[in-house]
């Protein structure tokens, strides 16, 4: 999962030659001759080459961006079935109440990552199930139309008006 | 001291106003001062289900107590189970339903009619009726009553109705499905439009819902105290789309469909909830449906092929009625029973009944079980018919 992820991220932010391998479940990203150990450090090698502002502007933000990509790496990517993946849904969906985006007001590497992650579940999503998780139908229809993502996602169809 | 819970019995009593209002009791201002009781009929001591836990409502229950009697003990015992006070009200609205509909039909002219049940050849679909040795051949239980209703029309009765059991073989073991319910149909034939009869039937339904809404609210009341549900909402005239407009609506929201597909369960549901969204409507009819969906006697749309004239009218999301303008030309009903490749020689008998003439005529035909249960948005239909049949249970 992780490995797939930051494939994903790394054409999201066209770094070009990238190699990520595992080892003993471990990742390593290999970019422009340096490698490095674990999905949050490669992440963030990635968006520090390539795409500065994606790394948040503030100390908190920045704080707060390595939490999210921690929280990805130890649960998110690993649920082992639907009802922990709903946890995991619940946690973001009340985090999102009261902000726009993971991290605060603004767009960054976070929220790209987590959109990644959730994309192929949200597209399968009956109109019930988004509008249980309100919060995050509301975020995912804000990154959709990102110019980048909004090129290679298909997007998912939300209702604004109450369905249920 | 021994416990007589379910005996009845006569009480000789003084009424008396009391001082206090007594909150624990439904009438709360007079009381009764027994001087003679007498027991006119004893029950037994140990009773397979308790008549309170029966009627506790589910969830947010008062005495929070988390206690449910199974359907299937219900059922099994369905006749302490018809004891509680949603019961009572669930059948007494029944009987509404069926009074409101004999009401509005008769004050526009219509006809009741008997139709018989046992009947000689399966009439539409062949796989879901019952068959049994009638003397030396064979008979079957009626699946509708469409053939009789028509045959009534082509004897000039005009406008026709018959409230009546109809049996379905069907193995569907779902909450809507019963394998015997009571059918309430009607027929009519019409001067200048099929749509006239449409809006009778429209009209009908509204007169029945406002007369439930007015004169059945207690009863409502009650039902929703154990069960919690939307009050039914419906708009006067009836919202009447045409399907083209409901797939647009539809493909809005993302489902890939084609227009002339015939809409899917899921579907249909989803529907029902944007229709109730945009037009705050329980209750709507879906006309002009694709003709390859719709049964060989359906009339086709005179303007367009592809197109026919029948309706569906849902309640909730879910469809209570399918209804068309019929085919009254013989030979027009042997071109569409050879498009659908039914042999003639099944429906000989169909098909002579319009040979000497018949004027052009529609209808349809709704389950009371199904209404009742849409109406009070229950979730089963078992609980709204009295002694259910389904393909397991064939008792009490």
């Amino acid at each position: 999962m992780e490995k797939k992820i930051l494939e994903l991220t790394a054409k999201y932010l066209q770094v070009g030659q990238v190699k990520v391998s595992l080892d003993n479940n471990k990742v390593i990203t290999e970019i422009e001759g340096k490698k490095i150990l674990g999905f949050v450090c490669g992440t963030l090698l990635m968006v520090r080459l390539k795409n500065r502002r994606l790394d948040g502007h503030t100390a908190l933000e920045k704080c707060l961006i390595q939490d999210w990509l921690t929280y990805c790496a130890t649960d998110l990517f690993h649920c082992p079935t639907f009802e922990t993946l709903n946890v995991c849904l619940q946690y973001i969906n009340k985090e999102l109440a009261h902000h726009s985006y993971l991290c605060g007001y603004t767009l960054n590497i976070a929220d790209v990552v987590v959109f990644l992650a959730l994309h192929p579940f949200i597209s399968n999503w009956s109109f019930l199930q988004k509008e249980q998780y309100m919060n995050i139908s509301r975020w995912f229809s804000a990154m959709q139309k990102d110019e980048s993502l909004r090129e290679t996602y298909a997007p998912v169809q939300f209702s604004r008006t109450l369905l249920y | 001291m021994l416990q007589f819970e379910h005996d009845f019995i006569q009480v000789v009593a003084k009424v008396v106003v009391t001082g206090q209002k007594i909150e624990s009791c439904s009438i709360q201002d007079i009381e009764i001062y027994a001087t003679k009781v007498f027991v006119v009929s004893a029950s037994a001591q140990r009773l397979p289900l308790q008549i309170d836990d029966a009627m506790r409502p589910e969830a947010d229950d008062p005495e929070g107590l988390q206690i449910k009697v199974n359907q299937d003990t219900r059922l099994d015992n369905r006749v302490l189970d018809l004891r509680t006070p949603t019961n009572q009200a669930i059948f007494r609205l029944e009987a509404g339903v069926c009074h409101l509909f004999r009401e509005a039909l008769r004050m526009r002219g219509f006809t009741e009619i008997m139709c018989p049940k046992l009947i000689s050849s399966a009439s539409e679909g062949g796989a879901n009726v019952f068959g049994m040795k009638y003397f030396e051949r064979e008979a079957f239980l009626a699946q509708s009553p469409q053939l009789y209703k028509q045959m009534a029309i082509a004897a000039d009765f005009g406008k026709v109705f018959t409230i009546g059991p109809v049996f379905r073989a069907e193995n569907s073991n779902t909450h809507r499905h019963l394998t015997e319910f009571v059918g309430l149909d009607l027929e009519m034939a019409f001067t200048h439009h099929y749509h006239e009869a449409v809006n009778v039937i429209g009209n009908m339904f509204t007169e029945i819902f406002r007369g439930l809404r007015d004169n059945y609210a207690d009863e409502i009341a009650t039902v929703n105290h154990q069960f919690p549900a939307e009050p039914f909402k419906f708009l006067d005239p009836p919202l009447c789309l045409e399907f083209k407009e409901g797939v647009a609506l539809l493909k809005e929201a993302g489902i890939e469909m084609e227009e002339t597909e015939d809409l899917s369960t899921p579907n249909e549901k989803l529907l029902g909830r944007l229709v109730k969204a945009k037009y705050d409507t329980d209750f709507y009819i879906l006309d002009k449906y694709p003709l390859a969906v719709r049964p060989f006697y359906t009339m086709p749309d005179p303007n367009n092929p592809k197109w026919s004239n029948s309706y569906d009218m849902f309640m909730r999301g879910e469809e209570i009625l399918s209804g068309a303008q019929r085919i009254h030309d013989a030979t027009l009903l042997v071109e569409r029973a050879k498009a659908h490749e039914i042999p003639i020689d099944t429906i000989q008998s169909y098909i002579d009944s319009f040979k000497y003439g018949c004027p052009p005529h529609a209808g349809g035909g709704i389950g009371l079980e199904r209404v009742t249960m849409l109406y009070l948005g229950l979730d089963n239909i078992r609980k709204t018919s009295m002694f259910p049949r389904d393909p397991k249970r064939l008792t009490p």
